[in-house]
């Protein structure tokens, strides 16, 4: 359903921009009127998974994380173009959790939660979540103040879906809850990995011309995500009383998806295009 | 043998003259090859001259003289590709041979000069740091011989000398400099400093001047009367009575109202005109100076003429036959109209003289008939001399008087000299008096008739009037003796009458309306009324049309054009033209920052590579095209250089006829041109770019300081400039004298090559791109 939606306002959008550009001459940049592009956004993020962050070491807080993409645009007016982009990034959270609970060997040797000494009661686990993002958007740029498609500054609207794919380390999490707390409801332990949100985004930047036909693409954009379907599927699942004493899997997700709003509510993106 | 050659050259310049007035004028144009002042870039000039210089006193110094050099190689080279400048005509070829005279003692000071013709009517001469004297057409056109040029030009040789044209540079930089305030008390008394010091170079370049001429055969009197005819050069080349007699005919006589009585006279009290501000001291003290000078000369030549006065007789004629076509491209129609009658008077026969009356008299009816009489005339009250009454006269004619007067004129003229362009502005009036006047062949016959038979009637009415009277006051020999009131009353009445009559007699006739009453069975008059009545038809339908469809049109409908129109506007499109070929002439680029000022070393570079876009642009577009780039032209393109003079000169005038439809005077010199290159389209097109501070930084900055999130796109946002780049693109035909395409594109940027590029194609595929057909039938 969620799904449709999307396809729908995607299919409208289009609609729309060729409504409005369908009839006007689009001359392009000497004639050329696509542009192929590869770019990249660089954006700084904080580890947020912090709460016990101090016993783990050997790493930064503040992280810095690329986001590759490649864009074909098309102009399909004199100041109008049309755009799709796919886009990847990739981004790593590292977190220590201490639950109540003595470190005991029957467990598994590899696990990675030990005894932290201070207290019987209390063990601690640490472990890397590695996300993988992949966009999927189409966007209309209007260039403003009297230059052609696809040459000059612009402004940009657009709308895509974001992609993430978890992944945890040596799966130490889910197979910590499954060994400790729901050993008897295996099915809620294994997380789905994979979360799906809508954004919006607006982009102001410019398009200026190189020689031989390249030009170097940047701008600075602001994003907005919604419709997020970790939160709604964890919360649902886990449940709100967990034995982990800092973290639960509800405030897990939210934290990521928290993160993943911050990190694109503003970038800036550089890239080479290559007009045809 | 010197003088065998003169005796040729007058020879071929009197037989160029001679045989030359049997055709249409042709403008001076620049013949041989072009010289290298005119080839070389300017920033090469401007580092040959920098390296030439001795190192200054002071680095201020040093900074100033660089910034002179710079500013003037710039500045002349403007002058010298504007196509205003001529080389190797045949008044050119003569100042040069009178500049060789007075330099016939220093070969090597002749050698670093550079003598060139400025087509300007204003009589001027002026030297430049580099060595090039200019002198103006106009001062050709009213010196009294040879040796007053020979004076002009030592005078001007001796600022060269003497670097006069930097020392006041230099001074006036120290004398406005902010470090010098406390010299002075006000910013006036700068500008007196300032003259002062200019007015003491012209003095000594005077002097010297005058030491110059004295080491030649010229007489040094002629340098004082030199100066009287600069004094007076405003004035027409001669002072002769206006007449009508060539608007008048058997029946039409131009009535008294429209005559001036009296002239002003021209005023002598200038000689001794406060010069305090001036850069030129006053005539008075230069004469003065002079002739204390001229009493201590013993040696001074006598001759008015070294070579023959037929020379200077064929170049006179030859500049102020231009001056005259400067004058009407300069719409200063008056002027023009006067002093082609003063050539007239002098040389009744003179076919060009006529032509350019009747030019004059084309422009100002059209003026005159757009309501904007006033854009091309002075008043007439400012006019001194003879001239005055011309003034007077046009002032006062309502439009459609002088539109007839101008068509019959032109009706005339194009009897001798039917050439293309004045034949079609003969048309252009005649259909404009049927289609904005109402006069046409038959108005003017009826005209004819009334009039004969209103003087028939009005003698008739007179004689009987005048005989009562007259019987009245001899049959009645009584009433002699005795007359009462009443009888004093009637006789009163009885001749108030007659003057009502006369009066009303006078009112009916429109004496304009007799222009063409001589000439009325003419079969070439009938069939210019014949075919400008079908022009005329074509205009009324033109009219009726664009006026039903607008009346047509609903409110709604008409806001709604207009918003297209603005669209079209804001978006930056160009109309599509459908052509093939164009001519890009003159191509122009220039960047200014605000703080640095004129950025003259980049802008030439830049036009350079501005020339190579077009080209590039063009070929994408798929236009055939040709660009007459003054910067680019090789030394054997001499006819290219002519060629851009004479479009420059046509768009030139084109442009001033914002308001008026009409032919420009200057399209049968560019005709020929068009039909050379093959189109009809000429363009001018160019970049204008600047650079500025954005205001209120600090206020932007406090904003983002109190949004601190926002403190670094403030402060990037502050301290960006603004840059904003213009592009023009105008299209014109020189056929139709339309203006086919005016474009503007403001963009908020650096003049990067790209971005001109992206507009460049876009502009000039529209001139490839058929036109769309805007109304569907």
């Amino acid at each position: 359903m969620k799904n449709n939606i999307f396809f729908s306002t995607l299919l409208l959008a289009f609609l729309v921009a060729f409504a409005n550009t369908g009839n006007a001459q689009a001359p392009g940049f000497q004639g050329k009127r696509f542009a192929i592009g590869v770019m990249t956004s660089p954006s700084v993020y904080y580890d947020q998974f912090s709460a016990l962050y101090e016993y783990y070491s050997g790493s930064s807080r503040i992280k810095l994380s690329f986001k590759h993409s490649l864009s074909f645009a098309f102009a399909a007016g004199r100041s109008t173009t049309i755009a799709a982009n796919i886009g990847f990034a990739r981004q790593n959270y590292n977190f220590g959790l201490t639950f109540d609970g003595p470190y005991s060997e029957q467990y598994g040797t590899y696990q990675a939660y030990y005894y932290t000494g201070s207290d019987p009661l209390k063990s601690y686990t640490e472990s890397r979540i590695k996300t993988n993002m992949l966009t999927l958007g189409v966007s209309i740029r209007k260039y403003t103040g009297a230059f052609i498609a696809p040459i000059g500054k612009y402004l940009e609207l657009g709308i895509g879906q974001v992609r993430l794919n978890v992944k945890t380390e040596n799966d130490s999490l889910p197979y910590f809850y499954y060994n400790y707390d729901f050993r008897n409801n295996a099915s809620l332990v294994l997380p789905e990995k994979v979360f799906r949100a809508t954004y919006i985004s607006i982009r102001s930047g410019n398009n200026v011309p190189l020689k031989h036909n390249f030009a170097l693409d940047y701008s600075f954009g602001m994003s907005l995500f919604f419709n997020g379907s970790y939160k709604e599927t964890y919360s649902n699942l886990i449940p709100s009383q967990t034995p982990i004493a800092e973290l639960s899997y509800n405030s897990f997700f939210n934290i990521l998806g928290k993160n993943l709003r911050r990190q694109n509510l503003l970038d800036l993106r550089i890239g080479l295009s290559y007009l045809f | 043998m010197f003088f065998r050659i003169q005796i040729w050259f007058a020879f071929f310049a009197l037989l160029g003259v001679q045989s030359g007035l049997a055709q249409t004028y042709q403008p001076l144009r620049c013949s041989g090859p072009i010289p290298a002042d005119f080839r070389t870039l300017s920033v090469t000039k401007f580092e040959q001259d920098k390296s030439d210089e001795k190192k200054a006193k002071t680095a201020r110094e040093e900074k100033n003289r660089d910034e002179f050099l710079l500013n003037t190689n710039y500045l002349i080279d403007d002058l010298l590709l504007s196509g205003k400048v001529l080389f190797g005509d045949p008044v050119t070829v003569y100042v040069n041979q009178i500049a060789d005279r007075v330099l016939a003692d220093q070969p090597e000071l002749r050698e670093k000069l550079r003598f060139y013709c400025l087509k300007s009517p204003q009589a001027n001469a002026f030297c430049t740091d580099q060595g090039i004297i200019f002198v103006t057409l106009g001062l050709i056109a009213q010196l009294e011989n040879e040796a007053q040029l020979a004076f002009v030009l030592s005078h001007e040789i001796s600022h060269y000398e003497k670097r006069h044209t930097l020392n006041s540079y230099l001074e006036q930089e120290a004398i406005f400099s902010d470090n010098q305030s406390y010299k002075y008390n006000s910013y006036e008394d700068r500008i007196a400093k300032a003259s002062t010091y200019s007015k003491s170079l012209e003095l000594d370049a005077d002097s010297l001047g005058l030491i110059r001429l004295s080491r030649t055969s010229y007489s040094c009197e002629e340098a004082l009367n030199s100066l009287f005819v600069l004094q007076f050069s405003h004035l027409p080349f001669n002072e002769i009575v206006f007449k009508f007699d060539a608007f008048e005919n058997s029946l039409m006589k131009i009535p008294d109202a429209l005559q001036l009585d009296s002239i002003a006279a021209i005023d002598f009290s200038t000689d001794e005109e406060d010069d305090k501000f001036s850069t030129h001291p006053n005539m008075a003290t230069r004469r003065k100076r002079m002739e204390t000078q001229l009493a201590a000369l013993n040696n001074c030549g006598l001759n008015k003429f070294v070579g023959s006065s037929a020379s200077f007789d064929a170049a006179q004629l030859a500049a102020r036959e231009e001056v005259i076509r400067l004058q009407l491209l300069d719409r200063n129609y008056v002027d023009a109209f006067y002093n082609a009658y003063v050539m007239l008077e002098t040389d009744s026969q003179n076919i060009h003289a006529q032509t350019f009356m009747a030019k004059a008299l084309y422009g100002m009816a059209k003026y005159s008939n757009a309501g904007l009489y006033s854009d091309i005339s002075t008043s007439y009250k400012k006019i001194e001399g003879e001239s005055q009454r011309a003034a007077f006269f046009f002032r006062q004619l309502e439009p459609e008087q002088l539109h007839i007067i101008a068509l019959r004129f032109l009706f005339d003229v194009c009897k001798q000299n039917p050439s293309p362009t004045l034949m079609a502005m003969r048309d252009d009036l005649c259909s404009d008096l049927i289609f904005m006047q109402q006069i046409n062949l038959e108005r003017l016959s009826e005209a004819k008739e009334n009039y004969i038979t209103q003087e028939k009637s009005k003698k008739d009415t007179l004689a009987v009037a005048e005989q009562k009277n007259t019987d009245t006051k001899q049959d009645d020999p009584e009433e002699k003796k005795y007359v009462s009131k009443y009888d004093k009353l009637r006789k009163d009445k009885k001749e108030q009458e007659v003057v009502k009559q006369r009066e009303a007699t006078k009112e009916e006739v429109i004496f304009h309306l007799l222009a063409f009453a001589d000439v009325l069975d003419d079969p070439e008059l009938k069939n210019m009324f014949a075919s400008a009545q079908i022009a005329a038809d074509m205009k009324a339908d033109l009219a009726a049309e664009k006026e039903g469809s607008s009346k047509k049109m609903s409110e709604y409908e008409y806001r709604k054009q207009q918003k297209q129109q603005k669209k079209q506007y804001k978006k930056g499109e160009a109309p599509n033209l459908g052509i093939d070929s164009v001519v890009f002439v003159d191509p122009f680029f220039f960047e200014v920052d605000e703080r640095k000022g004129l950025r003259l070393v980049k802008s030439e570079a830049k036009l350079l590579q501005f020339s190579q876009q077009i080209g590039e642009n063009a070929s994408l577009a798929g236009l055939n095209y040709q660009i007459l780039d003054p910067k680019k032209f090789a030394e054997n393109e001499v006819d290219r250089f002519n060629d851009m003079a004479a479009i420059n000169d046509w768009i030139g005038e084109r442009l001033d006829h914002e308001e008026v439809e009409m032919i420009p005077l200057e399209s049968e010199y560019a005709t020929p041109v068009a039909e050379k290159y093959g189109t009809d389209h000429f363009c001018y097109t160019g970049v204008f770019s600047y650079k500025q501070q954005r205001e209120n930084r600090g206020s932007i900055i406090l904003v983002s300081i109190l949004y601190f999130p926002i403190l670094p796109f403030g402060i990037y946002y502050a301290m960006s400039p603004i840059y904003e780049t213009n592009y023009y693109t105008l299209v014109y035909n020189v056929k139709t004298g339309k203006q086919e395409m005016s474009h503007v594109v403001t963009m908020k940027s650096k003049s990067k090559k790209g971005y001109l590029d992206s507009q460049m194609y876009d502009v000039m595929k529209r001139m490839k791109n058929k036109k769309r057909n805007t109304k569907k039938k």
